[in-house]
């Protein structure tokens, strides 16, 4: 039934961009993985995203998306599946919560979704752009990391995946032909729950230059108190990106400043080179002031962090990147991620093909490996197809 | 044996002629000629490989201040749409833009000898140059190509030139128009463009078809322009960073 009302929404949508003489493309996106062991679990996605552009003039445009999306296979999981045996029956110990409870309330369900990704007016004028609407916002010049970013969650394992739209308001000023100051607010329930940035940007000397400041809502979760605290973070921010000696050089850099827990610094230093041969390299070094130097300190909240939002446990990682093109229209990349305090890793080769104009299909694995109760260890071995229709 | 020696005399004027002119002027002659105040183009690039698949890609492009400035806008297809190549300074810097992150890359110099979109354009053989500037040169004689009588040069990339050892390029001693390119490493031959379908707009020779054959890989990049306007206005702003996010 949720199907079918799926299809009918679909073909409605569909008609009346038509008929409003809308740009109208889009793609549809087909993603099966399987995990590597004894009994394989499946889950696959049908991703379908329509996109409908408007000029409305030469100064005023629309851009928008819906994604249609469902699940199928394992797509139940408990995220205590995922964490250190010892620290799951030490905290069930502590909470007096049975395991099999807990894992009952740490249940992540993949649901069958439809939502507006993007939607958003812009106004382009001679001293000022404006953008208002739901939209992505890239900030930061890291490949895995992007301490600078307030607004959007990365996925390590493929950090160029688009990201969700956030609702906000942009405020441009070009102050020069390659100069901005750019001012953003996602929108909270109240001023104080807003998120804010301003950003200073210049093409200089052969770099480009970032100053940001934003300030931000920084909610944690206490799971034996079981509650969430908020408290204010100020971000001071530094990227750059250019060139030295021919080596493409990047950095990032955020200081954020806690209202009640402790301030901390994160930061991203990278190069990359491109050989005669074709042969491109990169490589990342990431410093988290807010992850342990020590495997056995990591906690609870910690593992939850990393599962709900991405924040890794350790303090150095390290990302060794490889591109190579094998034939025309086949591309194989490898990627390892190391976290350099528990000397876990995880290696993702990565083979893609350009099967038609307007058709991509994507060959991935995942390969852990660490000790028991290390970061990398706890994800599972897996391979993934994806296939990209555009249209 | 008429018709011989009248060869012998064509081509012994044409050899007089071409010696008349300095490598200096020459070079001068051709960046005048390949260099218009303001252009735009629309054109596709069909790429095929070496096994015979085909890719095409649709394109606008925009130059202005005699190549100083450039910018390229793939308009198809959809995977591509929305891609653009903003080209400053000569070509020095360039920046790439994706609609599907929102993201502008400045391409660090070692980045533009990546192959553009697939095809067997490199990211600085797309700009159009200046051979005085980028490059040292040498007359090498002159030599009939593509059925047209041609200075070939040597060319030894200066620093700020692209990363081949060395390019030697033919042309026109008449219309000054580039019509072949044999890009070398290590004297080692790599690629060879050619271009043909040369037309007079706005008074002045254009080449409106360029291949670019891969010639140790076995694929060829077919570059056509159908439409071309020279010397018209284009506002600055289009060539900024801060425009290249505007759809």
């Amino acid at each position: 039934m949720k199907r079918l009302f799926l299809v009918i929404l679909l073909i409605i949508t569909a008609t009346s961009i038509f008929a409003l003489e809308f740009d109208f493309f889009g793609y549809y996106e087909n993603q099966t993985s399987s995990t590597l062991n004894n009994t394989p679990d499946f889950l696959s996605y049908n991703k379908l995203r329509l996109d409908f552009d408007k000029n409305i003039s030469d100064d005023i445009s629309f851009n928008s998306n819906i994604v249609f999306q469902t699940y199928h296979g394992i797509t139940s999981v408990s995220i205590l599946d995922y964490l250190p045996k010892e620290l799951l029956t030490d905290y069930s110990l502590e909470t007096g919560i049975p395991i099999d409870e807990l894992k009952g309330n740490y249940t992540y369900n993949s649901e069958d979704e439809i939502f507006l990704d993007n939607a958003f007016i812009s106004l382009y004028q001679k001293h000022f752009n404006l953008r208002i609407g739901k939209q992505q916002i890239a900030l930061g010049t890291g490949y895995a990391w992007n301490p600078t970013d307030i607004y959007n969650d990365k996925n390590i394992l493929d950090p160029t995946y688009e990201k969700r739209g956030v609702n906000a308001v942009k405020f441009e000023i070009p102050f020069s032909s390659e100069g901005m100051i750019t001012s953003i607010a996602s929108i909270g329930k109240n001023w104080e729950e807003t998120t804010k940035s301003v950003h200073l940007k210049q093409f200089l000397f052969g770099y480009d230059l970032e100053l940001s400041y934003a300030r931000s809502q920084h909610s944690s979760f206490d799971y034996y108190a079981m509650n969430e605290n908020l408290e204010d973070r100020d971000l001071f921010g530094f990227s750059f990106s250019g060139a030295l000696l021919g080596i493409g050089i990047w950095s990032e850099t955020a200081f954020n400043k806690m209202s009640e827990s402790e301030d901390y610094y994160q930061g991203i230093i990278g190069a990359d080179f491109t050989f005669e041969n074709g042969l491109y390299l990169m490589s990342e070094y990431y410093y988290n002031e807010l992850g342990q130097q020590d495997e056995n300190d990591y906690e609870f909240a910690d593992w939850m962090n990393l599962f709900t939002n991405g924040t890794n446990l350790g303090r150095d990682y390290f990302y060794l990147g490889e591109s190579y093109s094998l034939a025309e229209l086949i591309e194989w990349s490898n990627y390892i991620i190391v976290n350099l305090n528990d000397k876990s890793f995880t290696y993702t080769p990565w083979l893609s093909f350009s099967l038609n104009d307007n058709v991509d299909f994507d060959l991935t694995a995942n390969i852990p490996y660490g000790n028991d109760d290390s970061e990398f260890s706890q994800f599972e071995e897996n391979i993934a197809v994806r296939l990209k229709v555009y249209f | 044996m008429m018709k011989k020696i009248i060869l012998i005399l064509t081509m012994m004027t044409g050899l007089l002629l071409a010696e008349e002119l300095s490598i200096d002027e020459i070079v001068k002659k051709i960046d005048k000629a390949e260099q218009v105040e303001s252009s735009f183009s629309i054109g596709k690039q069909i790429i095929t490989t070496s096994s015979g698949k085909k890719r095409t890609l649709e394109m606008e492009s925009y130059s202005k201040d005699k190549n100083d400035k450039q910018l390229m806008i793939y308009t198809a297809p959809v995977r591509v749409k929305g891609d653009k190549i903003l080209m400053l300074n000569d070509g020095d810097d360039i920046w790439f833009y994706t609609p599907k992150t929102d993201r502008i890359r400045h391409l660090a110099s070692h980045a533009k000898k990546k192959k553009v979109q697939g095809s067997d354009f490199s990211y600085e053989d797309m700009n159009s140059g200046n051979l005085g500037k980028d490059y040292n040169c040498i007359l090498l004689g002159v030599e009939k190509t593509a059925g047209r009588e041609c200075y070939k040069l040597e060319l030894s990339p200066k620093p700020s030139g692209p990363h081949y050892s060395k390019l030697i390029l033919w042309a026109d001693t008449e219309r000054f128009i580039t019509l072949r390119i044999d890009y070398y490493e290590d004297d080692e031959l790599l690629k060879r463009l050619t271009i043909s379908d040369v037309q007079k707009i706005s008074e002045r020779w254009v080449a409106l078809k360029m291949v670019m054959k891969n010639l140790q890989e076995g694929g060829e990049t077919v570059m056509e322009m159908s439409e071309m306007e020279l010397n018209i206005e284009i506002a600055d702003k289009i060539f900024t960073t801060n425009n290249l996010k505007k759809h």
